[in-house]
């Protein structure tokens, strides 16, 4: 899977389990102020993005410091690095 | 209508704490109950003149001093409550039958590391590292340890450590690790799933102290009551909670009740079952991803009970508890499906005799839900025929089971009543009558306190911790974003400290 492709999944999902516009998933944008998604969000989408990538987020430090989308796809695509 | 400070949903030991707590600061509380009396699952219930525990068989951490007992002083539960110690000397007797052997591992933890040196010689340095680690976990939560600054961190599931990995890491010997994961049958959650940290609250409790009350879960109750109507608590019993009313903001506004009836407030404080709750709100209320998380949630075990009444008291459950292990594996046991001569039987006594010196005895064995599923749809009123044939011949195996593999009860002991998976998922309103709520794992992530519907709060064992302490604590927790953690804090370590 390319970064591209991983960056697709990963914006498909989180647009539709937190039923967002994809027009919105831009790198930029803010999970609390642009997407309304706060730390009660956060726990779910740790449970989106798990299941997704069959990876293990839980007690991961680095996760707790994502404030963007583009944060995430950056920290997925270390996660899937470190897996393969 | 009468408009209150907050309303509590179930009336279990957290529901009850949580209501009594936001009373006794000041607040105007409604409790309500499905059931028609309070604490169901805890209180018991009685039978030809002797009384049976269902939820209440050992507390942990209630001693002098001890986290419990300072709960149930701020509480104004303590004068009322008269404490029954289980033997310093072994109180849980742990049966490796195929051996023949028995450890009973007593509470303190200077004779549990004794009473360990003595059965493994050779662990000695596993045995130390386990119990520092269990009472480092332990002390570090200041939900635990009152003189400690207050801090939420303790509480965050963020442990991937499982009981297993971590028994593993420190000993090769199986015997040990097979009695150092005893606990687990109290919680319900095989080690391989199981958090070291919740473990660590649930060994850690017994290891400090280990106790009953006198009159059992059903004083309890009673002492909770009291005090609730004293603290002006307005309470419902009957009365099931149907609907979560919310405006556009999903700001928390009324409880709809089965009667019709509306309860107001800004904040409802829900203690049943998470999923219980889901059937309560709007579809639009939650996302689907949080709907289907709070369904899907990993169930700790249900189980089969036996009640039964010896007609002398029996010395071999005389302050204390038999685990019958048949050097099995914990994680077949605890996922309920194991063949009943290979599972573990947990057998307790009341310590509160009836009037002419009877006593009750109670036999659980870990059983899994599937077995009776094809009688789901049926109520506590209305179980068909099949299903009362089917209970009947499965407690007439357990019956056997227990009389073979605990000989001292033979003849002392008639099983008179039973509960199974059902039973339990109707009297504690759980899904699939787990004992203990949602189970605390390495993968799961259990729902926090608050919701997406402010106002609309959680508590109770699936959100922190199981057993009577877990559910303290819970109420403690959810009550905290109400009061102030700092607050309450300080007031407990006042208490502690005095």
């Amino acid at each position: 899977m390319t970064d591209a492709e991983i960056i697709e999944r990963i914006n498909s999902a989180l647009a539709e389990e937190f039923e967002l516009e994809l027009g919105e998933l831009v790198p930029e944008a803010i999970f609390k102020d642009d997407l309304d998604l706060d730390s009660l969000d956060a726990v779910d989408m740790v449970i989106v993005l798990e299941q997704e990538f069959g990876i293990k987020i839980k007690k991961d430090e680095a996760f707790k410091a994502i404030s963007t989308l583009g944060d995430l796809h950056k920290f997925i695509l270390t996660k899937k690095d470190e897996a393969a | 209508m009468t408009e209150y400070d907050q309303i509590v949903v179930g009336a279990g030991i957290s529901g009850m704490t949580a209501a009594l707590l936001l009373a006794k600061q000041g607040h105007k509380v409604a409790l309500l109950e499905a059931f028609p009396q309070l604490g169901p699952t805890v209180r018991g219930f009685s039978r030809k003149g002797v009384h049976f525990e269902t939820g209440i068989h050992l507390i942990g951490g209630m001693g002098d001093g001890d986290p419990l007992d300072t709960y149930f002083k701020h509480l104004g539960l303590n004068a009322d409550l008269e404490k029954i110690s289980f033997s310093e000397q072994g109180c849980d007797c742990f049966r490796f039958e195929k051996q023949g052997t028995q450890v009973c591992l007593p509470h303190g933890y200077k004779r549990v590391r004794r009473t360990l040196y003595e059965k493994f010689p050779a662990e000695k340095v596993a045995i130390d590292q386990y119990l520092e680690r269990i009472k480092t976990i332990f002390e570090s939560s200041s939900f635990l340890n009152f003189n400690l600054d207050f801090s939420l961190d303790s509480l965050a599931h963020d442990e991937t450590e499982s009981l297993h990995d971590y028994l593993d890491s420190i000993t090769d010997d199986q015997d040990l690790k097979d009695l150092l994961s005893c606990h687990s049958l109290l919680y319900g959650t095989p080690p391989e799933d199981a958090m070291l940290s919740t473990h660590a609250l649930v060994a850690g409790s017994y290891f400090r102290s280990s106790h009953t009350i006198e009159g059992g879960g059903k004083t309890l109750v009673d002492v909770y009551q009291k005090q609730l109507k004293e603290h002006g608590v307005d309470i419902f019993c009957g009365k099931k909670a149907v609907r979560i009313n919310h405006d556009e903001t999903k700001n928390f506004k009324s409880l709809l009740l089965d009667d019709k009836s509306e309860l107001r407030s800004k904040i409802c404080i829900w203690s049943a079952h998470p999923a219980a709750m889901l059937n309560c709100v709007s579809e639009g209320a939650f996302r689907p991803v949080f709907r289907r998380r709070i369904n899907e949630l990993q169930e700790t075990v249900s189980a089969l009970i036996l009640f039964g009444i010896a007609n002398t008291p029996v010395e071999a459950l005389h302050r204390r508890n038999i685990y019958l292990w048949t050097e099995s594996d914990y994680s077949a046991v605890l996922s309920g499906k194991t063949e009943m001569d290979e599972n573990a039987i947990f057998l307790s006594a009341g310590q509160t005799f009836a009037r002419d010196g009877q006593q009750s005895v109670t036999a659980i064995m870990p059983y899994s839900f599937e077995a009776f599923s094809e009688w789901k749809d049926s109520t506590l009123r209305n179980r068909p025929q099949d299903y009362r044939n089917f209970k009947e011949k499965i407690m007439a195996d357990f019956t056997k089971q227990v009389f073979k593999r605990c000989p001292e009860l033979k003849d002392n002991v008639e099983f008179i009543d039973s509960a199974t998976p059902l039973t339990l998922r109707d009297y504690c309103q759980s899904p699939y009558g787990s004992m203990y709520g949602a189970a605390h794992t390495v993968s799961q992530y259990n729902p926090l306190p608050a919701t997406k519907i402010k106002g609309l709060l959680l508590t109770g064992q699936s959100i922190i911790a199981p057993g009577i302490m877990g559910a303290v604590v819970s109420a403690y927790l959810t009550c905290g974003f109400i009061c102030g953690h700092e607050k309450i804090h300080e007031e407990l370590k006042c208490i502690y400290n005095a």
